[in-house]
């Protein structure tokens, strides 16, 4: 009689620390890493539906365009918009998308002609939807090259030089070596970026990155590639 | 007994909303997938066996692809249907190299609707009007293209007033 006294709570006291130790955290990490999945999922359907709609010529420059995705593409993530800033993205908001186009100069391009870029993949054209300072962030990975600030056309995101021509009449993407990508940024991408079929004109890659940071501040990224 | 009854209680209430966050994500993966079907077949430019136009077939398939959730009158209440040219701007009909989005909107969700807590309309069917339930948005977007001019098939218009 008094052994049983001194025993009682004891069981509530156990199940107080099983459940606030185990339990309660176990089933908040399954509740965590089902949203996360949902998520995840969710930016793999938009930057696919972004990468395809950029391949084929949707202009994610105008500020229409970049209305489009963020006010219904991408609504669900509540992503905010650029601002003035039409293709160098803005400061707010949880998400970020990033548009690159890269261009593989073939030597023997005919607008190449021994140019300075000749066999090197090149990034011509960049546009950041969102908030930028999420890029590269949280483990993620940093989007593969660079286009000089002096030679960025900030309406169009696309490389110039003085000539101040889009490509492909810009020589940009031949002279520029500032735009070059190395090969080992570039298999972070893709293995190779090959010609043309039959062609001696380099090929054309369209890849488009997506950045949320979720409620619990973690980074989800995914990537397209038309 | 008492302390039987809480830790029941504690579990059912947790096992209840899991089931609820499990159908949630359920619901969404559903019309994500009407909505991605559902904009495929608006750039084909084809009509689906019994639609009048265009607006109806995309409709149609939208609301085939997910007949649990997307009723008529779900479908005509949250359903948007929207053609945009290059440039973003929105047109009345696909054009070349444009974008058509097929994006469900507000689509009412309170908790276990399929079993439980039906929000009716005065016709009976779950509607999205005065829903107290979380709202699920999905969206899905492809490159239009413009029609066959000799097979061009009407826009019609999108959603029916009034909604069956």
């Amino acid at each position: 009689m008094q052994h049983n006294q001194h025993r009682r709570g004891s069981s509530m006291i156990e199940f107080v620390f099983v459940s606030g130790l185990f339990w309660v955290p176990l089933i908040f990490l399954m509740a965590t890493t089902g949203f996360r999945l949902s998520r995840s999922e969710e930016l793999v359907g938009l930057v696919n539906d972004v990468s395809q709609m950029f391949a084929r010529g949707i202009d994610f420059s105008t500020t229409a365009n970049q209305t489009l995705l963020t006010g219904t593409l991408a609504a669900t993530f509540a992503m905010q918009g650029n601002g003035a800033n039409a293709v160098t993205g803005g400061t707010s908001g949880n998400m970020a998308i990033v548009l690159s186009e890269y261009f593989y100069v073939n030597s023997s391009d005919p607008s190449c002609n021994s140019c300075t870029n000749a066999s090197h993949v090149v990034l011509e054209r960049r546009i950041i939807v969102g908030n930028k300072n999420l890029v590269g962030t949280g483990g993620s990975p940093n989007s593969v090259g660079t286009i000089p600030v002096a030679n960025l056309n900030t309406t169009t995101g696309t490389c110039e030089t003085t000539d101040n021509n889009l490509p492909p009449t810009t020589t940009c993407q031949y002279t520029l070596a500032a735009v070059q990508v190395t090969n080992s940024a570039f298999s972070t991408i893709m293995s190779n970026l090959p010609t043309n079929a039959g062609g001696n004109i380099g090929g054309t890659v369209y890849f488009v990155e997506g950045y949320f940071t979720d409620v619990a501040g973690k980074m989800i990224y995914q990537r397209s590639i038309d | 007994m008492v302390e039987a009854v809480f830790v029941t209680a504690l579990l059912l209430g947790l096992i209840w909303l899991a089931w609820n966050l499990c159908w949630v994500l359920f619901a969404k993966a559903r019309l994500q997938m009407a909505a991605n079907l559902a904009a495929r077949a608006a750039v084909t430019g084809q009509l689906q066996l019994g639609a009048a136009d265009l607006k109806n077939t995309i409709a149609k398939v939208a609301e085939n692809a997910a007949p649990e959730f997307l009723t008529a009158h779900l479908a005509c209440e949250t359903l948007n249907i929207n053609f945009y040219d290059q440039s973003g701007n929105s047109v009345s009909a696909p054009v070349n190299m444009g974008v058509v989005t097929v994006s469900v909107q507000n689509y009412p969700y309170t908790l276990l609707t399929p079993i439980f807590s039906v929000e009716k309309g005065s016709n009976g069917q779950v509607s999205a009007a005065g829903s107290t339930g979380a709202a699920i948005w999905v969206s899905s977007s492809r490159v239009s293209q413009a029609c066959d001019p000799l097979n061009c098939p009407a826009v019609g218009s999108w959603p029916p007033s009034p909604c069956p």
